[in-house]
């Protein structure tokens, strides 16, 4: 009730994006960077309080006194400020979340039904669609092509909504196509976590049903509670003062099909072990609310999805896009496939005229990344691994609608810290073969070798690690970098054109020469490509004094 | 809520071998008694989009459960079964005193909103800028001692804590607030509690107890803790743990600590890297472990060492 | 034996890093019979360590004379490991059990009880061992390791 919905859910208060610490090796541990984060977590509350509450006047000087200190000196200030602390905490955290029974749209309440979908098939809405009955993604796109519904996850689906709110909208999912018979036939359905989550930020009444649901929400769309809900509100104010028999009364209608439930029912009930059905694991739940909180949106991954084939490397069928068809017009290092003598060395002795051609018969091996991905067998190791696609995140940016949502802006895997250990080349390989190519931005791509390390570090797919070690979240992103993609031999060729150019006199002297200053600007790691960077930068240096 | 501090148990909700403290006042009484401050890990509903602050549940590691097992301060519970056992069968007693409880704390909030509105009202004829001055943010305080609720004083219990908490300086009783307003012509607001303290039993947890698994860090969690460190997960700076020497509100971690087995090899590699990390955030690396308990000696001593980057 | 030969060229190679590259003095092999390894002790060309408890004694006194107070250097003791080694809690628990806190002839002579710094060089002084680990292409890494909970300087 401090907020209001409208408030609550303005997208402009919406954080920035997560810390997406990517997993490459040249972020530096640089002791400011890892010093940063500490304060976060052990924030005071003083200064939550101070925004929050009016009845405590707490100065903006004591906050500022919230410095924290290396160690204890025993003295009185230390320890009065670390009293002040403690009982903002627990004012703060005494908080009773309310519901506005009386304004539209303030009240949201959902009825735990655990095992009302326990049996239901996973498939019905497809097998609905297929009989030609009208599903509710149905596509409408004029190209015709086929959209996907988001998997529906139905027998996970526990809480039924009775009304919605502005934070429910874009949680729960309606079963489509059920027969007229069934109660609540065309209520929205949350999974655990977002009801969950729903409960938590104190925008669901959270009930637990002592009728069955064909009473609660019969067939024919009625409400049991249209009546009662005008019932109490006369002997509410007839009873205002003598606290009797009416009251008691009103309390038992209003109580005839059920009673609220506490947050910690809330997670007695939905919490549960990974792939507990109706459950989400503790740790699951955390990153989802985390991410909610943060302002994105987010729906439960596929449980299975196959592998999706490198379509880059593939040498496909029609690229689809631009970049796609900008990316197969790359050279390819790999066509020269050079017959190697079994023995001997690699480059045959004689005259070379360019590097290229050196580096080709250096080239034994193709690289991983332009191999089509390994087929992975659906049965094989990935399927006990944890490293899976869990939830499919949107920006607050992206538009999204619950029943067709467009493709995610990331793809997350939420990993124990404790009981997980760093990914096998098996299981990253099998992570990132299960989500889409997401390349590098076009003007990357066409940028030439000033925006190689853009590209190198966006790579080629992607997936976020969302690590969480008991209640503390780490986000992560893995990439498949396209190192191979980056051929820098080519640039040494360019750069002895250049030089030879410019001893001649000629005015060509383009592209190779900024793209080892852009590479300069960059220069702090020790990886492969950066090595190779600063090598050919310094051959270009010594010529230019040579002039 | 306990009376006193020597009786008081803890309730710990082990729900899928996780353990959670729901209760504000357990929360408080191991931060201060026994130093434990663990991990906020819930939405704060006041302002459910932002992550710098958050709420109960209390997250604890398992090391902390045993701790406070051990210490006889506090009961573990099996918390799915017990709410459901309870939902699915509850007595008529249990389900007016709960009812009863929850009728309290929205009559509460009525008040609250009444009070708010009051206010605001009055603000409004103060300035007359149509300012949207109607969002006033309130706190709540309608926790209410479970142990009340069954009385018939419950009522005024609630009263007392208000004007504790609450109302502070105006100090308006409910009756007078209520009386203040014409007739409200609406429902009560709904409210969700934090705790299920009202509907479940207030024993320690005989009923369905549960064990403490896992707790393979203990012997130098316990160390630790008992030697003042306040710890929280180590997933921040790269290691087990983050070590305070007090409490985190007020004090930078000191050490990024693992815990090993007596004899588990340790590879040289992973303690020059933990002694690089560490010093990066001007912590020193912490390693420890137990040794074994042998015929002689019952408790085997525990052996802790600290690597910093030696600066040459 | 092959064991003690490459522990013998993990000590020169210590040895030889400090001497040559860091110029300590008065490098001595150390060897005892409950020993896992020969230990190395010697004298730094400045102070090494100072406890931050110590580093504000000093401060305080510095204030109270008026004057810098000087610190020399103290003799460490150095504990040559190579990269590839895994060591556990017991073993390191063996090496630190056998030593004293201050190596052979470090102890200072004229430690005076009224200057509390002082005591930092002796009774006070915590077991520390520089962990010398050596990499295959002999880069020679230090790493202070302190006997118990020590904590963190404020650089």
């Amino acid at each position: 009730m401090p907020l209001d919905d409208d408030l609550e859910d303005n997208p402009t208060l919406t954080p920035p994006p997560p810390t997406t610490n990517t997993a490459t090796m040249d972020e530096g541990a640089a002791a400011g960077d890892l010093e940063e984060p500490e304060d976060v977590p052990t924030a005071d509350f003083r200064l939550f309080a101070s925004t929050y509450s009016k009845t405590k006047n707490i100065s903006a000087q004591t906050i500022r006194k919230g410095e924290k200190d290396f160690e204890s000196h025993g003295t009185r200030a230390q320890q009065s400020a670390l009293d002040a602390s403690r009982e903002a905490m627990r004012d703060v955290l005494s908080y009773t979340r309310v519901h506005h029974t009386a304004k539209q749209g303030g009240w949201c309440r959902g009825w735990v039904f655990g095992d009302w979908w326990r049996e239901w098939p996973e498939d019905w809405e497809e097998m609905q669609r297929a009989k030609g009955g009208k599903g509710e993604g149905e596509g409408k796109e004029g190209d015709g092509e086929k959209r996907v519904l988001p998997p529906l996850h139905v027998r996970d689906r526990v809480v039924v909504l009775e009304h919605s709110n502005v934070a429910t909208q874009t949680l729960g999912r309606a079963v489509t196509g059920l027969p007229k018979d069934k109660p609540a036939r065309g209520r929205e359905w949350l999974l655990p976590e977002e009801a969950l989550y729903l409960v938590e930020r104190g925008s669901l009444d959270l009930w637990w049903p002592t009728r069955g649901i064909e009473e609660i929400f019969p067939a024919d769309g009625s409400s049991p509670f249209t009546n009662t809900a005008t019932k109490p509100t006369t002997t509410t104010t007839a009873g205002e003062e003598g606290e009797g028999q009416e009251e008691d009364e009103e309390e038992d209608d209003e109580y005839k099909y059920g009673f609220p439930l506490s947050l910690q029912a809330a997670y007695a009930l939905l919490i549960g072990e990974d792939g507990e059905r109706g459950k989400v694991s503790l740790q699951k739940f955390q990153v989802f609310s985390n991410l909610k909180r943060a302002g994105y949106n987010v729906i439960r991954a596929p449980s299975y999805s196959p592998p999706i084939p490198d379509d880059i490397s593939a040498t496909q069928e029609k690229p689809k896009s631009i970049s796609e068809w900008l990316i197969s017009c790359l050279p390819s290092s790999k066509s020269s496939a050079i017959d190697h003598p079994p023995y001997g060395p690699l480059v045959p002795p004689g005259l070379y005229r360019s590097y290229s051609t050196i580096y080709n018969h250096l080239s034994l091996r193709p690289s991983a990344t332009s191999q089509p991905s390994p087929p992975v067998t659906p049965q094989s190791k990935s399927e006990d691994s944890p490293f899976k696609i869990h939830y499919h995140l949107y920006r607050a940016s992206t538009k999204f609608v619950r029943t067709r949502p467009p493709p995610p802006d990331f793809y997350l895997s939420v990993i124990s810290a404790t009981d997980t250990s760093i990914p096998t080349l098996t299981e990253i390989s099998s992570l990132l073969s299960s989500v889409p190519a997401d390349l590098p931005k076009q003007e990357w791509l066409t940028g030439g070798p000033s925006r190689l390390y853009a590209r190198l570090k966006h790579g080629y797919r992607n997936v976020l690690l969302a690590v969480n070690d008991h209640g503390v979240i780490n986000y992560m992103r893995f990439a498949k970098g396209g190192f191979e993609r980056e051929e820098l031999f080519r640039g040494l060729d360019q750069r002895v054109e250049w030089s030879n150019n410019w001893k001649a006199g000629g005015g060509k002297g383009g592209g190779g020469g900024g793209g080892g200053k852009k590479s300069g600007n960059n220069g702090r790691g020790s990886r492969g490509g950066r090595g190779g960077g600063r090598g050919g930068r310094g051959g270009r240096g010594g010529r230019g004094r040579g002039n | 809520m306990a009376s006193t501090e020597g009786d008081r148990k803890v309730r710990i909700s082990k729900i899928a071998g996780r353990y959670l403290v729901f209760d504000i006042d357990d929360v408080a009484y191991i931060r201060r008694e026994h130093g434990i401050c663990a991990v906020f890990t819930g939405t704060m509903p006041q302002n459910p989009t932002q992550n710098v602050f958050l709420g109960l549940p209390l997250e604890l590691y398992a090391e902390d459960a045993k701790m406070l097992l051990d210490r006889k301060v506090a009961y573990i519970a099996d918390d799915p079964l017990e709410h459901l056992n309870k939902l699915k069968s509850m007595d008529d007693e249990t389900r007016k005193s709960y009812l009863q409880s929850i009728k309290t704390q929205r009559r509460n909030a009525q008040l609250v909103f009444d009070e708010a509105k009051a206010q605001s009202q009055a603000r409004h004829k103060d300035k007359r800028k149509p300012k949207q001055q109607l969002q006033v943010p309130v706190v709540v305080p309608t926790e209410l001692p479970p142990a009340s609720v069954n009385d018939d004083a419950a009522t005024t219990t609630v009263e007392q804590k208000e004007e504790e908490s609450l109302f502070g300086e105006s100090s308006s009783k409910p009756a007078p607030a209520a009386s203040q307003k014409p007739p409200v012509k609406e429902k009560l607001p709904a409210i969700t509690p934090t705790t299920s303290n009202a509907m479940l039993s207030s024993d320690d947890g005989t009923s369905n107890p549960a064990d403490v698994e896992n707790h393979t860090a203990l012997p130098l969690y316990s160390y630790l803790n008992e030697s003042g460190y306040f710890i929280t997960p180590g997933l921040r700076f790269g290691g087990d743990f983050s070590v305070y020497p007090g409490d985190p509100f007020r004090y930078h971690a000191h050490y990024m600590a693992n815990s090993y087995g007596w004899d588990e090899k340790i590879p040289m590699l992973d303690l020059v890297t933990s002694g690089r990390l560490g010093t990066a955030v001007k912590k020193s690396f912490l390693m420890g472990g137990q040794k074994p308990a042998t015929g002689d000696s019952e408790a085997g001593e525990l052996r802790a060492f600290c690597i910093e980057w030696a600066g040459m | 034996m092959s064991v003690d030969k490459h522990i013998q060229s993990l000590t020169k190679v210590v040895v030889n890093n400090l001497e040559n590259q860091h110029d300590w003095t008065q490098v001595q092999i150390h060897n005892q019979d409950n020993l896992p390894r020969p230990l190395l002790y010697g004298l730094p060309p400045k102070r090494l360590y100072v406890h931050p408890d110590e580093q504000i004694e000093i401060i305080k006194a510095e204030k109270e004379l008026n004057e810098r107070i000087p610190q020399e250097p103290e003799l460490e003791w150095v504990l040559p490991l190579h990269l590839a080694e895994k060591w556990s809690i017991a073993d390191f628990s063996a090496v630190f059990d056998a030593i004293t806190a201050i190596p052979p002839g470090g102890e200072s002579v004229n430690i005076s009880e009224d200057a509390h710094w002082q005591l930092w060089r002796g009774p006070k002084r915590g077991k520390r061992i520089l962990l010398a680990t050596v990499q295959d292409d002999s880069t020679v890494t230090y790493y202070w390791m302190h006997n118990g909970l020590v904590k963190p300087r404020q650089n």
